[in-house]
């Protein structure tokens, strides 16, 4: 029979297995299944080492601070190897899903030209669903500076989009 | 909210298409997993770096010491050839290769001198393909900056993308593969000319680079197709770390060097193996034990295989796992029937249910 921990985690699998997928892999690709699987089994192992530190009030943005953590271990891997082979792919270290497989040019081409920063924290916001007390979990940031930070990262984004001439 | 946060909405990869996992399962292996073991990282790291190797060198001595000297080998189950018909279909301008699915001929060969009976090795690939055939078909069409809606055939073995002026189709069955087709432009003016293939060529190779599958280019096929719509035909043949492959990534230009088509495969290199290989004089020993054991042939019509090549051809295991398989291709030498015989390359322990693939041309379209 499962321990009441086990249950916990069961829980905790079936609700944000999905959304953690789903973070990581719009930001690594194109990466094989299997390793995007292999990346949401780590960030599930630190979930259920970590169980207790969980907050009850905010379960999937403590869990996608965890998947952030898991994907820039794995991206400063990729870039290590990178370096260590001499292959040179046209990509930057911060390279993501919107970089590549977007089919709106215009939306591609304006997350662009966004900093890392601002354009984390507006896909956390428009693609992951957290809102503005969910991104200062899990940026560990006060609310009222996560509210700033989208709603400048936002104004940024539609300027850009204005700007941005498709062909 | 406004028309940019619905249309940035609308573009998240994973919004129409679910991350879906087998959660009791990975419940299962999480919580069993003891505190200090950290082989999932390990396991990530070898497959991202396998994937993005360009030294064939490099890799083959990695995975060698990984593999402890290839005590762990898979053995591959050839049940059926790779179903490379639907791909042959989509690129027109790759050489046909349904002919390589039919049985070896009744015959008998003799190994000519220089074949020799030394033991080698050679690299086989494990392929992983687009895990979301959606969005899959989504960033191919923002490469060809193909527009309009997202469609998948009803057993999704397809997916289309793409309005009156251009297409993307991307075929997800077997070893998956794409075709990109602009409408048909008005036929050029007499006295135009064409831009030089060399402009083309550059077009090509960034748009393949764009593609970002990973895999090289090999130096390119060019020919021109006269008619009343002429065209330049670009075909790259594929490689794998410097090993030839019978893949290719084919693109048509019109007189004014726009991309009027064009097509290739879709995969990444997921792992590589280092595999003991059959000797060339032994693979001409197991041709001949493949022969029909009703055949007759006298001796002196036996061809004399004198040389062979070393490459890589897709294959769809029995299991469904795509793989790229060195291949020994023989022929008769530089003079003879224009004729080669086509077999697995891998030594006997690790293949099951091989069998040759058969007699065919050499001459390539």
């Amino acid at each position: 029979m499962a321990s009441s921990r086990e249950e916990h985690f069961g829980r905790l699998v079936r609700e944000l297995s999905p959304a953690i997928g789903a973070y990581l892999g719009r930001r690594l690709y194109p990466l094989p299944r299997g390793d995007l699987d292999d990346l949401v089994e780590e960030t599930l192992i630190v979930l259920w080492r970590r169980l207790d530190d969980v907050p009850t009030d905010a379960e999937l943005p403590w869990a996608l601070g965890v998947a952030r953590n898991v994907l820039r271990n794995a991206q400063r891997a990729y870039q290590r190897r990178e370096n260590y082979e001499g292959q040179l792919r046209d990509r930057g270290a911060s390279a993501s899903a919107e970089d590549v497989y977007l089919a709106d040019e215009g939306i591609r081409a304006a997350l662009a030209r966004l900093s890392d920063d601002d354009r984390e924290i507006l896909l956390l916001h428009a693609w992951d669903g957290l809102s503005a007390e969910d991104l200062a979990r899990s940026l560990l940031i006060t609310p009222n500076a996560a509210a700033v930070r989208l709603s400048r990262a936002q104004s940024r984004f539609k300027e850009h989009l204005d700007e941005v001439i498709v062909p | 909210m406004s028309d940019a946060f619905t249309r940035l909405a609308a573009a998240d990869p994973f919004a129409r298409d679910p991350y879906v996992v087998d959660v009791e399962d990975l419940i299962s292996r999480v919580t069993s997993i003891p505190a200090h073991e950290t082989s999932l990282w390990r396991r990530f790291q070898l497959r991202v770096g396998t994937a993005l190797s360009t030294s064939a060198l490099v890799t083959a001595g990695a995975i060698a010491a990984l593999q402890g000297a290839g005590s762990s080998l898979p053995v591959l189950n050839f049940a059926a050839p790779v179903a490379r018909a639907a791909y042959a279909s989509a690129v027109t301008l790759a050489p046909s290769t349904a002919a390589k699915s039919s049985s070896v001929a009744a015959t008998h060969f003799r190994a000519g001198p220089a074949l020799s009976n030394a033991s080698t090795q050679g690299v086989a690939y494990q392929l992983s393909v687009p895990t979301n055939p959606a969005t899959e078909t989504a960033r191919l069409a923002a490469v060809f900056r193909v527009q309009g809606p997202l469609s998948a055939s009803s057993d999704k073995s397809s997916w289309h993308a793409g309005d009156t002026h251009a297409t993307l189709t991307y075929f997800a069955a077997g070893l998956p593969s794409w075709r990109y087709a602009r409408a048909t432009q008005p036929a050029m003016s007499s006295g135009a000319s064409f831009r030089s293939t060399r402009a083309l060529e550059a077009t090509a190779r960034d748009l393949a680079r764009r593609l970002d599958y990973g895999y090289q280019l090999a130096s390119p096929h060019v020919s021109f197709v006269s008619g009343s719509s002429p065209e330049v035909h670009v075909r790259f043949p594929l490689e794998v770390e410097g090993f030839a492959t019978n893949l290719s990534l084919a693109f048509r230009f019109d007189a004014p060097g726009v991309l009027v088509g064009a097509s290739g495969p879709s995969f990444l290199v997921a792992r590589s193996y280092v595999y003991p290989l059959v000797s060339l004089r032994g693979g001409v020993a197991r041709l001949n034990a493949m022969a029909s054991p009703g055949a007759t042939q006298s001796m002196s019509a036996a061809p004399t295989l004198r040389r062979a090549t070393l490459s890589l051809e897709a294959f769809q295991l029995h299991n469904g796992a795509l793989w790229l398989v060195p291949i020994y291709t023989y022929d008769e030498g530089p003079h003879a029937r224009s004729a080669s015989w086509s077999l697995v390359a891998l030594a006997g322990p690790y293949v099951r249910h091989v069998t040759s693939l058969g007699r065919t041309p050499l001459a390539q379209p």
